[in-house]
């Protein structure tokens, strides 16, 4: 996996977790350790040598080495915890100064031994506890992501609670100046991967499982929708209804579910729209495959089918049989060791961690509604047999709505420019804060676009950003989210360029694409454009006109 | 309760992989009877190689149900001393046993 330069700023011996970082992103991973103990002066002077705008900062601290009046506190002094809170201000003020410098901070929330005492029973008594003046300290850690936009507060408790009594590793501390155990960088390293995976925009957007002893316990087939283990009274139906839920829960946040079964679609859809107990319905998944056929190939028609790639399929079957078979057929296909007990089976879906988006906006919360919209939609496209493409894309009476960029829109755009893979011209992978800076420079525009048909709102699923200097623009970014492909919104959003460079006298429009192993739609959307052809990657449109409106698209400006 | 050296050798392993957490994963620490510790040429850092006395002085502490003081700076400040190499480090360990246990 690649991910930009990482820069570890500590209070105490960090080089664990370097080499717990450096062990999966490689040896070619950039990262370098600030000299430890120097935080203060490692956030608001970084060296230059080490921290750029590309740089990911990762600033671990213990509150009582940063926060003086926390270390007296701690001793249990009489300390203002008013005084103290005014330090940590300081302290988060230091990292906003560091934010700015940097491309992201990653700050582990601060922790101490959980075998400390301290004030025993009042320990969480407001204005005394030291474990509650830690609380609110961690509050105003966790508002700095209210504040920037790329500060990402991690969770290190968690951390600590995965290794348990032995956490804290006094001796190494003594001898080393590391005051944690091993299992805990190693428990750090995962989750700030994932906080990588997540900002690169890596994250895992679809969960396809499998029916029988996955979705309910039984085989449907043998013992009929009635015989099913789902719900009820008996733990191993509770325990089925339980993953229902978090696969919910999972929609919710808007990451999408599919099924790939080997069953008899008749019955296995009579359980899903029929049987009391299923918390999952139809509605909720994006697609599905049940029949007989190879499941690796049913993925790979999924993927087709629902425009998304495999890189983003997470894939979910009690059969280690099917799931070797997928893991091998189609290794970017995430495949989780799953339980034999269906107990299990919830608490092992929410531990996954390859769903973290640095955003959620309004767009993933009504993902489901917009796949149900999608659905409708194919299923009119294949139901209209005598009816040409064009015919059929009149009927979708779609209208595409341009926003210019605004704090409104700004978190949605900057989702957009780091989970879309598929139709995106550059695939340069920005943060909110660095696309504003951009388009804040003269000569630059960046507009957010929405549509809708008559089947519903997809929402905001579109940026177009245009470089103008002279008689020449260059189209920056050209993303369309995978949603709305293939509806003559691509065309839209080249008039909608093509239009306003028109309007600066503007003669020449460059669109250049730049290959990435993903981003094939987009060449072939450009090449079966009427924009000249200047090479196999830079494309053109000249003249005072601009690129034909698609006539079956209404353009609301 | 005494120790063998091939279960010494066990708990050595099971140290490695606390260590192995925090390793790169295409290569483990995997010690063998002659791999080198502080010596000059190991493959693991001064860090690391603290790190690892102090995973098998646990691994020891649990085994023989009481704390067993393994880790010595002037131990691992000499190259040619019991952490020389795994082997010597089990041989050092079984020594420290037998005397306990005398």
């Amino acid at each position: 996996m690649t991910a930009g330069p990482l820069h570890l700023v500590s209070d105490f011996n960090i080089d664990l977790l370097a080499s717990g970082l450096r062990g999966t992103l490689g040896e070619a991973a950039v990262i370098t350790t600030a000299p430890f103990g120097q935080v203060y002066q490692a956030l608001i002077a970084p060296d230059p040598a080490q921290v750029t705008d590309s740089t990911t900062l990762i600033v671990w601290t213990r509150p009582e080495s940063v926060v003086e009046g926390f270390r007296r506190a701690l001793q249990l002094g009489e300390v203002e915890h008013s005084a103290v809170l005014a330090e940590v201000d300081r302290y988060t003020q230091a990292l906003l100064t560091a934010a700015a410098a940097c491309r992201y901070v990653l700050h582990p929330t601060w922790t101490i031994p959980a075998s400390k005492r301290l004030y025993g029973l009042l320990d969480l008594k407001p204005g005394l506890g030291i474990r509650s003046l830690l609380v609110t300290m961690n509050q105003a850690l966790s508002q700095l992501m209210e504040k920037s936009s790329n500060i990402f507060v991690l969770d290190a408790d968690s951390w600590l609670r995965t290794v348990g009594a032995k956490a804290y590793a006094p001796k190494l501390e003594f001898i080393t100046k590391t005051p944690f155990s091993p299992p805990v960088f190693a428990a750090a390293s995962k989750d700030i991967i994932a906080a990588l995976d997540a900002l690169e925009g890596r994250a895992r957007k679809i969960v396809v499982v499998d029916l029988d002893n996955t979705l309910w316990g039984g085989v449907v087939g043998d013992d009929g929708p009635d015989g099913i283990h789902l719900g009820g009274h008996e733990y191993i139906g509770e325990a089925y209804a339980a993953f229902q839920r978090s696969l919910l829960a999972l929609t919710n946040r808007g990451i999408q579910l599919a099924i790939a079964s080997k069953n008899d679609e008749s019955l296995a859809l009579e359980v899903i729209d029929s049987h009391p107990e299923m918390i999952l319905r139809r509605e909720h998944f994006a697609g599905w495959r049940i029949n007989w056929n190879d499941k690796a190939a049913n993925l790979v028609e999924l993927s087709q089918e629902l425009r998304l790639g495999l890189q983003s399929f997470v894939f979910i079957d009690d059969n280690p049989v099917e799931r070797s078979r997928i893991s091998s057929a189609l290794p970017e296909v995430l495949v989780p060791e799953w339980p034999a007990e269906p107990a299990l089976y919830a608490a092992t879906l929410d531990a996954l961690d390859c769903f973290d988006v640095p955003q959620i906006t309004s767009e993933d919360f009504a993902r489901t509604a917009t796949h149900v919209a999608e659905r409708q939609r194919r299923a009119s496209q294949s139901g209209a047999p005598t009816g040409s493409f064009s015919e059929w894309l009149d009927s979708l009476e779609t209208s595409v709505q341009v926003e210019p960029l605004s704090p409104s829109n700004l978190p949605r755009v900057g989702q957009l420019f780091n989970k879309t893979n598929q139709l995106n011209l550059t695939t340069r992978r920005l943060s909110a804060a660095e696309i504003d800076a951009w388009a804040s420079a003269p000569g630059r525009k960046v507009w957010a676009i929405r549509v809708r048909d008559r089947f519903g709102d997809s929402g905001l699923t579109g940026v177009v950003s245009l470089e103008i200097d002279g008689p020449t623009a260059r189209l920056a970014d050209l993303i369309l989210s995978c949603r709305v492909m293939g509806r003559g919104v691509e065309y839209a959003m080249l008039h909608l360029a093509s239009a306003f460079a028109a309007s600066q006298q503007v003669t020449t429009l460059e669109i250049e694409y730049r290959r990435t192993e993903r981003n094939g739609p987009c060449l072939k959307v450009l090449q079966e454009s009427a924009l000249s052809r200047r090479s196999d990657t830079v494309f053109v449109w000249e003249g005072s006109q601009p690129y034909p409106l698609p006539p079956e698209i209404r353009l609301v400006q | 309760m005494s120790v063998t050296r091939d279960r010494i050798f066990e708990l050595i392993g099971a140290a490695a992989r606390d260590l192995n957490a925090t390793q790169p994963a295409h290569k483990p620490f995997e010690p063998q009877e002659d791999t080198l510790l502080n010596a000059d040429g190991g493959e693991l850092s001064s860090l690391a190689v603290v790190t690892f006395i102090l995973a098998v002085e646990e691994r020891l502490g649990d085994e023989l149900g009481r704390p067993v003081q393994l880790f010595d700076d002037s131990l691992i400040a000499d190259p040619s001393g019991p952490f020389r190499t795994t082997g010597s480090l089990a041989d050092h360990i079984l020594g420290l046993v037998r005397t306990a246990s005398a």
